[in-house]
């Protein structure tokens, strides 16, 4: 049924919007507080880490805490969402790869769709916490695109390689929370990286998602642009993961009804 | 000459699973070894459909139907030969599969279309006509989690229906639906046959197939085993069935010949010969064989049905072939030959041959006998084969003690009853 050239894309764009349109809708229509579920886990992480800072003497830069963790645990939300959707998305829809020769790569790129929407509901009580503490966005906003846009690729990178291993072998599956746990604290979210000790900042950095974290607080809060070397990590391990992932998961995708 | 073929399969061989496997020994990708190793679901199976013909498939379950539709639809790729698809091809495999349970009726039509292609305007169309082809009243309008059991179904056929696709590719739906549903399928799958459009038709449903089809295949173990008119397809089907159903052969070692007969009649003796007409004990596999069995059948018997059964000795049936044969003329000794110009290709083993003479109007048997047979063969089937078999049935002159081609003679009073 699929056109050619153009039309090709465009139902392509349209099957990615139909998909991420009915997780979304199916997620929430059994719910009665619906999308504010987007809302009330990151705040309730950076309410329980504000209560534990003192007791954990997590240590601040200046920005007040609850904003700097906010912004960094949504930051950081919108990356294991991508990580947490793309895994098992093409498990999810065993239905459809099981009847219809749709491309398989559209069940994954959806699914970062919907982590990206979920990121924009986490806005509005990022909106309220800039107002109460009274700290107006500057124009470093317009860098926010281009962070979004390099986390985005780099989880759809490890969310393909997971995918396409995740269908034959459920131990991806298991393994993830247990990895993203470590990464976590691993990652300057629930503390800022400019207060590591300098000896030791390097080796933060080589954890990809150690710049981008911290680019949204540049960005959002310092009024600042992002620090571009540390975006190099990423960049990097962008390219390496697609370098493997898109081969791997084009030729697994073949085989992927067999597996469901 | 136009070419007027709508689906080419060649040579299709389907074994499920990733081309490739690791083990301690390492990574084996190798495809004989690896369909050699796996349960293979499609054999090497070839035919081609016409444009506007409407193909039914039949089978027991496992037979390959399924696969057959998937390795179709492009669902799954192929591990040997090729299929060839002209024109847009609308897939309902699982009808129930690829919706969303919280998402209602009409959102689920509009899902369903944008995943396969079809565009907004089409299906903004078409939405009315696909509603009253549901015919699901308000519950068009409700989430699909609520609904009964039947009713997921009719969306997906009713969206494969109005997709104006070239051929389509539909999976059981007949078996869902209530009566009145099913007949607005098999009326609306008439209609579309008629408008030239190509449709493959998966379905258990014997009446259906033999109404509506153009023509239908008959799969079993991954191979197609009939290839025909829907009528005769489906005879062949029931009669495929039932002898699996009577050939239950119990556990059990058969020393010498062991024979059952029914009031009235009587079996004289059994041999197998070779394709020189000698008796023997061990059949090569590879060359004509026959069977022929000396027995006496009361005057009202007028037509029988003959079955051959050939099982390992631990009772797991590997060939099996039936055939009517008639009974004419007076009363006398009968002759009845059953041969197998084919030979059989079975692995090299001792098995047990059942011979079984059947009414075929009851199914009762008359006369059944068993004897153990040797096969010599390098040929190996892996599945039950049903070789063609010839029967012929004469009357001799002779008496039955007078037969010297007959090498097992009955132990004596075995036959009465």
């Amino acid at each position: 049924m699929v056109a050619a050239g153009l039309n090709r894309w465009l139902y392509y764009g349209r099957l990615i919007q139909a998909l991420a349109l009915r997780d979304i809708q199916s997620r929430f229509a059994n719910s009665v507080l619906g999308l504010s579920w987007l809302v009330i886990r990151p705040t309730i992480f950076m309410l329980v880490f504000s209560v534990l800072r003192g007791a954990l003497r997590l240590p601040d830069d200046g920005l007040p805490y609850a904003l700097s963790s906010f912004v960094a645990i949504s930051a950081w939300f919108f990356f294991i969402g991508i990580l947490q959707s793309t895994t098992p998305s093409i498990a999810n829809n065993a239905g459809i790869l099981k009847k219809m020769a749709v491309p398989r790569l559209l069940f994954p790129i959806s699914a970062v769709f919907v982590g990206l929407i979920e990121y924009a509901v986490t806005w509005l009580p990022l909106a309220v916490l800039l107002i109460w503490f009274a700290y107006p966005l500057s124009w470093t906003l317009v860098y926010l695109p281009l962070i979004l846009l390099i986390v985005m690729a780099f989880g759809l990178g490890i969310g393909l390689l997971l995918a396409s291993v995740a269908v034959f072998k459920d131990d991806v599956l298991l393994a993830l929370p247990h990895v993203i746990m470590l990464w976590f604290f691993l990652t300057p979210v629930i503390y800022p990286a400019t207060r590591l000790p300098p000896d030791y900042r390097w080796l933060y950095f080589l954890n990809p998602m150690t710049g981008p974290v911290e680019a949204f607080r540049d960005v959002i809060l310092r009024g600042a642009q992002p620090d571009w070397p540390s975006l190099i990590p990423i960049a990097i391990a962008t390219v390496v993961i697609w370098a493997i992932a898109i081969p791997v998961f084009n030729f697994m995708s073949r085989y992927f009804a067999d597996a469901l | 000459m136009t070419d007027n073929i709508a689906i080419r399969v060649e040579n299709l061989s389907k074994a499920y699973g990733l081309p490739f496997e690791f083990s301690w020994r390492g990574l084996t990708s190798n495809r004989d070894e690896l369909l050699s190793r796996r349960h293979l679901a499609l054999k090497d199976i070839s035919f081609n459909v016409r444009q506007g013909e409407l193909l039914g498939i039949i089978g027991r379950n496992g037979a390959g139907k399924s696969t057959l539709l998937r390795v179709l639809a492009g669902v799954t790729p192929p591990t040997r030969g090729s299929v060839n698809i002209k024109g847009s091809v609308f897939p309902m495999i699982e009808l129930n599969a690829g919706m969303s349970p919280r998402l209602t009726g009409r959102q689920n039509v509009m899902l369903l279309g944008t995943i396969m292609g079809l565009p907004e305007r089409h299906m903004k169309q078409r939405m009315g006509e696909i509603e009253e082809f549901c015919d699901l009243g308000e519950w068009f309008d409700k989430p699909v989690w609520q609904y009964s059991s039947g009713m997921p179904g009719r969306l997906g056929f009713a969206v494969a229906v109005y997709s104006d696709a070239d051929v389509l590719l539909i999976d059981e739906v007949l078996a869902v639906g209530d009566l009145a549903f099913r007949n607005r399928c098999t009326e609306k799958m008439s209609e579309l046959r008629d408008s030239g459009r190509t449709i493959v038709l998966v379905s258990h449903n014997m009446g259906a197939i033999a109404g509506m089809c153009t023509r239908t295949i008959m799969l079993d173990l991954g191979d197609v085993k009939f290839d025909s008119l829907p009528d005769l397809a489906v005879h062949h089907y029931k009669t495929f069935v039932d002898s699996l159903a009577s050939k239950k052969i119990k556990k059990r070692r058969v020393e010498s010949l062991e024979v059952v007969a029914a009031p009235g009649f009587t079996l004289h003796g059994l041999a197998v010969l070779d394709h020189r007409g000698f008796p023997v004990e061990e059949v090569r596999g590879d060359q004509k064989f026959s069977l022929v069995m000396d027995c006496q059948i009361p005057i009202e018997f007028a037509e029988g049905m003959l079955e051959v059964m050939i099982a390992t000795e631990d009772g797991q049936v590997v060939l099996e072939a039936r055939r009517l044969v008639m009974i004419e003329g007076p009363p006398a000794y009968r002759r009845i030959e059953a041969s197998f110009p084919n030979g059989a290709p079975l692995r090299e083993a001792r098995y047990v041959l059942s011979v079984s003479l059947k009414n075929d109007i009851t199914g009762e048997a008359c006369i059944t006998a068993h004897t153990p047979i040797a096969m010599a063969n390098r040929r190996v089937a892996s599945a039950v084969i049903v070789p063609p078999m010839d029967a012929i049935v004469s009357s001799p002159s002779l008496a039955p003690a007078g037969l010297p081609a007959l090498k097992r003679a009955l132990p004596h009073g075995a036959g009465e009853h």
